[in-house]
């Protein structure tokens, strides 16, 4: 009798263990699912990706404004239109738009080589893209 | 002192407190597991707006880059950009005549069909159209000639990003003809999202760019 009670004991408490780990990992994966989740929703409230975009055609606009002009050696500013310099892609309705830097560096000869930067802040940190093409002279 | 501890009262009292969190962590697990797809579901429909976006403005600027002659045509429902641009062809069928399974030019000369000497160089008009055949919703639809016809569109054609064009202009700069400037803002249906994209493009080879105000 006395060890049948020493059993049944062991038993139940060894359930009880049993759901109070489960208890504790379920709200674990959720709380972990749940942090993940809040730390991707600002990423995809606010998108980069869309605005890298926009500075890469933003950059070809400044090659073709370079190569139809055919300007010499030299920094340059933004030579496009000025109101394609500010956007409002990859943010919320209500927030300010996000304006763009462009600025150009021609190098000299018959093949010059153009180096357009794109420089832009979203969330206070400064993000930039630099590209480079080879025009010829006409 | 005498304690039992009856197996149906520690059931009772084990799911009464269980029963509860458990209640509560389904609960929990469900609104993540929505708010996971809803976040996946924004993340495709922005992945696709962007794609077809990109996808647009980097054809329209190939084909501007090798246009010789450049018209747009406005309509009442359309809007048309219509490239010129050369491209390899086939030579006229009128000049050849098939006889006793040989071909023979102008009945005189048998000939041979060689990729050097019968083909040529002919303008091929690149046609954007830009339609609202959807109701509404405007998309942009390719073709080669005013006969072909077209079925599926450039743009909007995607199961998961249901999208459409608010803005799109073909502008010619005003100082400079040979160069293009292209603006195309697009609509999602599913996060209402905009996104909107300016770029230039120089076409060395354009020898006229009319416009409909001319």
């Amino acid at each position: 009798m006395g060890a049948g009670v020493v059993r049944m004991k062991n038993q139940n408490l060894n359930q009880c263990g049993f759901m109070l780990l489960s208890v504790v990992f379920l709200t674990l994966i959720v709380s972990l699912s749940a942090q993940i989740l809040l730390n991707a929703n600002s990423k995809v409230q606010q998108r980069n990706s869309t605005l890298y975009l926009t500075a890469i055609n933003l950059a070809n606009e400044q090659f073709a404004e370079i190569e139809g002009q055919n300007l010499p050696a030299g920094n340059y500013n933004f030579l496009g239109n000025e109101g394609d310099l500010e956007s409002r892609n990859g943010v919320r309705e209500d927030s300010e738009p996000t304006k763009f830097d462009v600025s150009a560096e021609v190098g000299e000869g018959n093949l010059r080589e153009v180096k357009v930067t794109v420089k832009w802040n979203v969330g206070g940190r400064e993000n930039s893209i630099v590209s480079k093409k080879k025009i010829r002279a006409r | 002192m005498k304690f039992k501890m009856g197996e149906r009262g520690f059931v009772l009292a084990e799911f009464a407190i269980a029963l509860p969190l458990l209640i509560l962590l389904l609960y929990a697990l469900g609104m993540v597991t929505l708010h996971g797809l809803k976040i996946a579901r924004e993340q495709v429909a922005d992945y696709t707006l962007e794609t077809d976006a990109q996808y647009v403005i980097d054809r329209i600027t190939s084909d501007a880059r090798a246009a010789q002659y450049v018209r747009i045509k406005n309509a009442n429902d359309f809007d048309e950009i219509i490239f010129y641009c050369y491209t390899i062809g086939e030579q006229e069928s009128d000049d050849f005549i098939a006889k006793d399974g040989k071909y023979y030019k102008y009945r005189k000369e048998e000939i041979m069909f060689d990729n050097r000497r019968y083909y040529k160089n002919i303008l091929d008009p690149r046609i954007y159209r830009i339609d609202n055949r959807d109701g509404g919703f405007f998309r942009v639809y390719f073709k080669h000639s005013d006969d072909d016809y077209h079925s599926s569109p450039l743009t909007g054609d995607s199961t998961y990003g249901d999208h459409y064009i608010t803005e799109f202009k073909v502008d010619r700069d005003k100082l400079n003809q040979k160069i293009l400037h292209l603006t195309l803002e697009m609509k999602s249906n599913v996060t209402k999202k905009k996104v909107k994209f300016t770029t230039s493009v120089f076409m060395p080879a354009c020898e006229s760019f009319k416009v409909p105000s001319e």
